[in-house]
């Protein structure tokens, strides 16, 4: 019953209708104020990242407001008492909510990926693979190992925190420089299956941001007895395609026939790009993961109103959007306390943890695939689904349940 | 015991601040006993501890002393909240809704099933006379008019006790008549009856027994004739005299 009741208060309160129209305008007002490279393509990423990032926001932040203010405001009008002494489970009545906030939150959604889809029905989404690598944790406590066996790395390195020493040598591993040789070449080991490697191909490189360590950039790309060439660079992120039969691969080599060494940091900046399904398909698997963290947004907010005034909730969960988004830039440009005051370790500290609980919200966030046009995949799309729709909502409500049990009127 | 629908056993309840300080007591050791079929009023001056009673009868809040059952069992559990309508002091609608919708939102949280909410629904709009105005939302409805449908939702789950928190509050005389000759409809047909009133004369039409609660605790309980002399005399002998207001020099 309070599924029915919250539906009818947000499309009565034409907090649906406003959605709608605050996200159709921002999507077809995009293009029309967002400067590009130029390039087709970067014309395409651009304004499919930022028309969707907007639209996400605009409905991101109705969601949360919505959902804060949904028990609260009830509370406060002392209409939740006469549903609370009804013989229904505190539980459907917090679950009813969440489920009411996500299916209106997915009309716009609906609508954004539908203009985004559209905008680029020509082209097929991309199935998207890394080099095959031990993770950056290996590759750190292996790092750590040899730190600790060499006699002329100094007693006071050797002396620091375990933990944070690894902190900074698994981000070290994440962004470790390889270097090519001038005439030299180097190779990275792929596990494509079958199916993806026959089908058509492509190399994404990206480069180092300064010009100066890109320009001379030129060599040879080899997979799978197909080859695609690179020279010339004036983008940071360059696509080559791989021409040529297509047979099963497993190694990617780069020959270096520039006149200077090529630094290259194999985890990020390398991949191997194969058409899939279609562009539109691929949306309707990014709608259904946006549509799972709105699930997550609208629980949060319906657990904050369940124990706090309407507007104490509401700019909580304000300001925990805008932290879950913000906590993994400052988590990644201060990856480690060991090097800061007391004050911004804490503050780091706590970045650590919101980013840790709201992981699930920012990970699995489609806009930068659909971006690029790489495919949003199932296994992907299952696992938002199963957290962010189903697992982390319905602790949520258990606790907003419990919440409302103790603050009762 | 079968006979006894609810049992307020030396209950206590006191607010405390954050800092756990009390603040208020504002109930006593009061013990009650409410029979099936029976009209029984709460009443007492503002403050006395009447609301409080009530919203631990509704399991809202907890008593820190004592004991509350509700057919013989703690009214906070769901089979009792299935058994109890009830009728807050001030009507608190939804004002998006229609009256229809308000009545049927409130059979849906009472587990009637949607044909039996309909007829439900269809018969009480025709009882409180909001049959024609059923499709207009709540919000625009004038005071009156939305006690009738608050009236209409604490009845529409079929309760075998109803709690009626001043139940004429705002309505005009007519329609006040229709509540207390209804309120003994109920009655008569086994339904028990616990209200709240600041209007004696109300409570000495409708009500079976009171009891007066001054400060948090019962000064009295009874039938209405069994207290000697009318209500109004005995409540105002009990309870206090009215305040001597003298002019203030601004309204001369």
């Amino acid at each position: 019953m309070t599924f029915f009741l919250e539906l009818k208060s947000l499309i009565r309160s034409k907090t649906l209708l406003l959605m709608i129209l605050a996200v159709t305008l921002w999507m077809i007002a995009v293009p029309f104020f967002i400067r590009t490279d130029g390039t087709e393509e970067g014309a395409r990423y651009v304004v499919s990242y930022y028309s969707l990032a907007g639209a996400i926001a605009i409905v991101a932040i109705s969601v949360a407001a919505a959902a804060a203010a949904s028990l609260s405001s009830e509370r406060a009008a002392k209409r939740l008492q006469l549903t609370l002494i009804k013989p229904v489970s505190y539980l459907s009545i917090a679950l009813g909510k969440i489920l009411a906030i996500t299916l209106i939150a997915s009309i716009p959604l609906g609508l954004a990926v539908s203009i985004s889809a559209f905008r680029n029905a020509d082209k097929n989404c991309r199935h998207v693979y890394s080099p095959v690598m031990e993770s950056p944790r290996q590759e750190a406590e292996r790092m750590y190992k040899a730190y600790m066996a060499d006699p002329s790395v100094s007693e006071q390195i050797k002396k620091a925190r375990k933990s944070s020493v690894i902190a900074i040598l698994t981000q070290k591993a994440y962004d470790h420089y390889m270097a090519v040789p001038e005439k030299g070449g180097a190779a990275w080991k792929f596990n494509v299956p079958k199916e993806h490697a026959l089908k058509n191909a492509s190399v994404r490189i990206r480069f180092s941001d300064a010009f100066s360590l890109r320009r001379d950039v030129q060599g040879r790309l080899e997979f799978g007895g197909r080859t695609a060439f690179v020279t010339n660079i004036t983008q940071a992120v360059v696509e080559m395609p791989l021409v040529g039969k297509a047979s099963q691969g497993e190694e990617l080599k780069f020959i270096n026939d520039g006149e200077s060494q090529l630094m290259l940091r194999p985890r990020r900046d390398i991949e191997l790009l194969f058409e899939a399904d279609s562009s539109v398909l691929n949306h309707v698997r990014a709608w259904v993961v946006l549509v799972a963290m709105m699930a997550l947004v609208a629980s949060f907010g319906v657990f904050l109103g369940a124990g706090l005034s309407r507007p104490v909730a509401v700019w909580t969960i304000l300001v925990s959007l805008f932290l879950s988004l913000a906590s993994p830039a400052v988590v990644e440009q201060y990856p480690h306390a060991l090097e800061i005051g007391l004050g911004d370790a804490i503050g780091l500290a706590l970045s650590r943890a919101v980013g840790a609980i709201t992981n699930p919200l920012t990970q699995f966030s489609p806009v930068n695939a659909l971006a690029n046009g790489e495919c949003i995949e199932y296994l992907h799309m299952s696992m938002a689904l199963a957290i962010d729709a189903v697992l982390l909502p319905f602790i949520l409500a258990v606790f907003a349940s419990l919440l409302m049990k103790r603050v009762k009127t | 015991m079968g006979d006894i629908v609810i049992e307020i056993d030396n209950v206590s309840k006191t607010f405390r601040d954050f800092w756990l300080k009390p603040v208020v007591k504002a109930v006593q050791t009061l013990s009650l006993e409410v029979k099936r079929g029976e009209v029984f009023g709460l009443l007492g001056p503002n403050g006395s501890g009447k609301s409080t009673t009530i919203r631990m009868l509704l399991g809202l809040t907890r008593p820190d002393a004592g004991q509350i059952r509700v057919f013989g069992k703690s009214p906070s559990t769901s089979l009792v909240r299935a058994k109890i309508g009830y009728l807050p002091e001030q009507s608190y609608l939804h004002p998006f809704l229609t009256a229809r919708e308000t009545i049927l939102y409130y059979a849906g949280l009472s587990n009637l099933d949607r044909k039996t909410a309909i007829k439900r629904t269809d018969e009480l709009l025709e009882m409180i006379g909001l049959s024609k105005v059923a499709n207009r939302r709540v919000g625009d409805f004038s005071k009156g008019m939305s006690r009738r449908v608050s009236l209409a939702s604490s009845l529409v789950g079929k309760p075998e006790l109803l709690i009626l928190d001043e139940p004429t509050s705002g309505l005009d005389p007519v329609s006040t008549k229709e509540v207390k000759t209804l309120v003994k409809a109920l009655a008569e047909g086994g339904m028990t009856v616990l209200t709240t009133s600041h209007l004696l004369a109300d409570s000495e039409d409708i009500c079976d027994r009171v009891a007066i609660l001054d400060s948090g605790c019962k000064i009295a309980e009874g039938k209405i004739g069994e207290l000697g002399q009318s209500l109004e005399e005995f409540f105002l002998a009990k309870v206090g005299n009215v305040a001597e207001f003298t002019l203030a020099d601004f309204l001369k």
